[in-house]
């Protein structure tokens, strides 16, 4: 009786300590690589390799003091932080990690992670706003005009993946690649995903948001300790889901020889997130007006080519 | 051609005449008239009865300069203001009226600059209590702001201001509409200290005013010194000079193309830059001891030789870099995102640039070819070949382009100077007490930053009776408020990092 | 996987999605110093006094984007059912749909030519 609530009760809790260990393996990832690309070692003091930094710097992170920035918005401003991690936790319910390996594979799979990755941009301008700082304000307002705007061409670049496959189910969209990955015929919405992706997540080259070098940090500048950690999970949580879906719906998923498929999901994903990590490393940072121009007037029209030409050759 | 002011030859053997205040705008306009488009340098001299202003003018074109002398009336102490002729007088005229307390008639805005506003006292006039300073506690600026305009601060706690600065950006949403500049908080009186000591110890100092060329602070100053004792330095010393500031160009400007493509995103060009700053640092160390403030150009000539095994090394490093530059130009020349950001943006006309007193590569990238080493020549760089970078796009593409190619011709420099190394002494016989002639003198370098001036005033003792540094980024500084209009706020930043300030010698 | 309890599987992880940072805050809460004063309250401006009000009206800019982003959203959300579906309905559906991207791709040039897809 009690069977498939023992199953809901162990997948939350490897999923819970998933996401935080790939949200802080990340860090680490992220850190190591970026160090290699710029001629320096990266961390390298605190564990075998620097492997424990991040564990040190949530450590850090949580015993700081609590600094509440006088004349703040206290609900919304304790509020922000939660709006940014909860969506990308909940996200991780339908992403399946090899066939079978799913939390609970709802039938609108897809949909519930772009619906529920939106939530974020809330989480970016309520932190601008709360904080009673001009330059945070400037970061979530910078932020929420960005994210709506590559918001529209993300979401269309899917619908190719999910016309060919004809169905939001990930586990379906994954087998409907048996032969051939999406990414080969759909190139082009392959690419405005990532772009866009990209964009979403506020990662170099779109990170204005964050404009360390302008705005000193953006929409959370006033934000220290525990609240600030939960932004940056939150962001490397997104950025894993951003690598995962591309993988799922464009690099066929787990599918692979001579491995499991969970090392072929693990492989492919972790390709993409190196892929976004060597974009932070070599290019400057794209400035907001063409920021904007771009996913109007550029990806928007290339997404909706996009779809047009998977439905046209549904036809012949 | 020439307006007769009254001119007689100085010491120095520059045209010079002296105006009284009221006859300084007409002579001024007779002068413009004549061709003379360039305020070099506007100092404040207190010759003790009274004060004195001292204006140094250039004509580009026909490569001719003069100075003029106007005295300061004791009783009521102001002159007029050359801010209308010369957008350039701006900021040194109101240095002047803070340092020595003489007012200009007609200045827009004449407040303090380099010490707190609400200081008391003009700290370079000879009469000026220094055991007894006057300070008085520090308030805000007034900010007028329309409904929907905001004013945000940028420094002087800031990731990209490079330096100590700070400037007050008036915004209407995402657009610079104004911009306010505040320096001095790197003052730390480079020039009165110059009075208090004497030429021979004064010269660990030079290196501290734009501390990432050093090599060309000392070479303005000692050169100005030199003038004023009529001192030949030999030849080799020259050249090891060249080889020295040329050195430092290549160093300063890897380290402005790290911090400029940081501030524009990109963070990796920042560490690979710095990678080569490094090995020529160590070149430096071997060379004079030190590796930023070098004290190593002495009054008559440099104060080590050049060994044949550092030879070596600086030939081994020569071709490496240029392997790397080659590498930066693949990395970033043709980035789509990088020309997004540099092209169009931060545009400064030549008319504009050179009447606001603009020097070096930001000069050059507004199109206008002018450089000391060829046109004001000194030291070794008349035996020497090299080509002068100029770019036609007035903006920050052309600067980046401009001192990408001056790396490269340093690094040409380098190599003649090192293949044609003259034998001899690598420094004069200079008395142990150098006491100069009375005279004044201008002498002025072509460092990474543009133009360096010293002006130097000499009373027959081992002391100088007044030293002004005509620093190139200050002068530049006053290019920044026309080149932020109606830009965004993004831009802000990578404007200001196009003219490549230090700190150091904007505030002295 | 049954209807329901895939949606059950969602209120968990929502659940483990606040209880986690909620218990971090806890932790912090009990592990960090607190000791707040007037300076460090203050909003970060580059060292110094803030200079003006800190509250103010933002840039129209924002809402025009804003309004694209709900048509196109909206858009969205019938073209994902019609993918679903697609393999079952025929050339008309395509060419229906088609129809309709159009209307709004005129639409989106309208506001291009109007000149609404600047920044400034």
């Amino acid at each position: 009786m009690g069977q498939p609530y023992l199953r809901l009760a162990a997948a939350a809790l490897i999923l819970a300590a998933f996401v935080l260990g790939t949200a802080a393996f990340l860090v680490w990832f992220e850190r190591k690589l970026l160090g290699r690309m710029q001629v320096r070692p990266g961390p390298n003091r605190v564990g075998p390799g620097g492997l424990l930094q991040p564990v040190a710097d949530i450590l850090k992170l949580t015993v700081k003091e609590d600094i509440l920035p006088e004349h703040a918005d206290r609900p919304l401003f304790r509020l922000a932080p939660l709006m940014a991690f909860v969506p990308a936790f909940a996200a991780f319910v339908v992403l399946p990690f090899g066939p079978g390996l799913v939390s609970a594979d709802l039938n609108i799979g897809l949909l519930w992670i772009l619906a529920v990755s939106t939530v974020s941009v809330l989480a970016l301008i309520a932190a601008g706003w709360a904080s009673n700082s001009k330059y945070a304000l400037l970061g979530g307002m910078r932020a929420a005009a960005q994210m709506i705007s590559y918001e529209v061409p993300l979401v269309l670049s899917l619908i190719g993946v999910v016309l060919a496959a004809g169905s939001l189910r990930l586990g379906r969209i994954v087998a409907a690649q048996a032969h051939l990955w999406f990414a080969v015929p759909q190139v082009l919405g392959f690419i405005v995903y990532l772009i866009a992706a990209t964009a979403e997540s506020n990662r170099s080259p779109f990170d204005l948001p964050e404009g360390e070098s302008e705005l000193v940090a953006g929409f959370h500048t006033e934000y220290s300790g525990v609240r600030f950690a939960f932004f940056f999970l939150a962001e490397y949580s997104y950025v894993f889901l951003a690598a995962a879906i591309a993988t799922l719906a464009f690099l066929g998923g787990w599918s692979g020889p001579f491995l499991p498929p969970v090392v072929w999901f693990l492989v492919k994903t972790y390709a993409v997130i190196f892929f976004i990590i060597w974009l932070r490393a070599t290019l400057p940072r794209i400035r907001i007006d063409q920021l904007l121009s771009f996913g109007w007037k550029v990806l928007l029209p290339l997404s909706l080519v996009n779809i047009f030409l998977v439905g046209l050759f549904r036809f012949i | 051609m020439m307006p007769d002011l009254g001119w007689e030859r100085g010491s120095d053997d520059l045209p010079r005449a002296h105006l009284p205040p009221e006859r300084l705008p007409s002579g001024v306009a007779a002068l413009r008239q004549a061709g003379f488009d360039y305020l070099i340098c506007l100092s404040g001299v207190d010759r003790g009865e009274a004060r004195q202003v001292v204006y140094h003018l250039r004509d580009t074109a026909r490569h001719r300069e003069v100075a003029l002398y106007v005295d300061v009336p004791s009783r009521r102490e102001e002159v007029p203001s050359l801010t209308d002729q010369f957008r350039a007088a701006d900021w040194p005229e109101r240095e002047v009226y803070d340092l020595f307390g003489v007012r200009f008639a007609g200045h827009p805005d004449l407040r303090r600059i380099l010490l707190p506003e609400t200081f008391l006292g003009h700290p370079l006039r000879k009469d000026y209590r220094e055991d007894d300073p006057e300070v008085a506690p520090e308030g805000e600026p007034e900010l007028p702001a329309a409904p929907d305009e905001m004013w945000i601060n940028v420094g002087p706690q800031h990731p990209s201001t490079h330096g100590v600065f700070r400037m007050l950006l008036k915004l209407s949403g995402e657009t610079v509409e104004g911009c306010r500049p505040c320096i001095g908080y790197l003052h730390r009186g480079f020039e009165k200290l110059a009075e208090r000591r004497d030429y021979v110890q004064y010269q660990p100092y030079p290196d501290r005013w734009d501390y990432l060329a050093a090599m060309n602070n000392e070479h303005a100053y000692v050169g100005a010194v030199e003038r004023l004792m009529q001192l030949e330095v030999p030849r080799r010393a020259e050249y090891l000079r060249v080889l020295a500031t040329e050195l430092n160009r290549v160093a300063s400007h890897l380290l402005w193309l790290g911090t400029f493509l940081l501030d524009l995103g990109a963070m990796s060009p920042f560490l690979y830059t710095f990678r080569e700053r490094e090995m020529i640092m160590e070149l430096f160390n071997e060379l004079s001891g030190a590796r930023m403030t070098y004290n190593y150009l002495r009054i008559g000539g440099a104060a080590h030789d050049l060994t044949p095994e550092l030879a070596r090394q600086i030939r081994a490093f020569l071709p490496y870099f240029h392997r790397r530059l080659a590498e930066y130009e693949a990395l970033i020349s043709d980035n789509e995102i990088f020309l997004a950001r540099v092209r169009g943006v931060g545009l400064l006309p030549p008319d504009e640039a050179l009447n606001r007193g603009a020097s070096g590569p930001l000069l050059r990238a507004s199109g206008v070819d002018w450089d000391l080493r060829r046109d004001r020549p000194y030291g070794a760089y008349p035996e020497l070949s090299f080509q002068v970078a100029t770019a036609s796009t007035w903006d920050l593409h052309g600067r980046y382009l401009v001192r990408l190619a001056e790396m490269r011709e340093s690094c040409r420099l380098v190599e003649q100077v090192l293949d044609g190394l003259p034998e001899g002494p690598h420094r004069a016989k200079v008395p142990v007490r150098v006491r100069p002639p009375a005279g004044d003198t201008y002498f002025a370098v072509e460092s990474p930053r543009g133009e360096l001036g010293v002006f130097l005033i000499g009373d027959g003792t081992d002391h100088a009776w007044r030293l002004k540094i005509r620093a190139p980024s200050f002068m530049n500084l006053m290019s920044l408020e026309p080149m932020l209009q109606g830009h965004l706020a993004a831009d802000a930043i990578a404007i200001l990092g196009s003219i490549d300030i230090l700190l150091g010698e904007v505030d002295r | 996987m049954p209807y329901f309890l895939g949606y059950t599987y969602v209120a968990v992880f929502l659940l483990f999605g606040i209880l986690i940072p909620v218990g971090a805050l806890l932790a912090n809460r009990l592990l960090a110093p607190r000791h707040p004063d007037p300076e460090k309250l203050q909003a970060y401006e580059c060292g110094l006094a803030t200079p003006s009000d800190n509250t103010l009206p933002y840039n129209v800019r924002y809402y025009i984007f804003a309004l694209l982003f709900v048509v196109f959203d909206v858009e969205t959300i019938f073209l994902y059912p019609w993918a679903v579906a697609f393999n079952r309905l025929g050339l008309f559906a395509f060419v229906e749909m088609i129809v309709f991207i159009g209307i709004l791709v005129v639409g989106l040039v309208y506001a291009w030519k109007k000149r609404l897809l600047e920044w400034l």
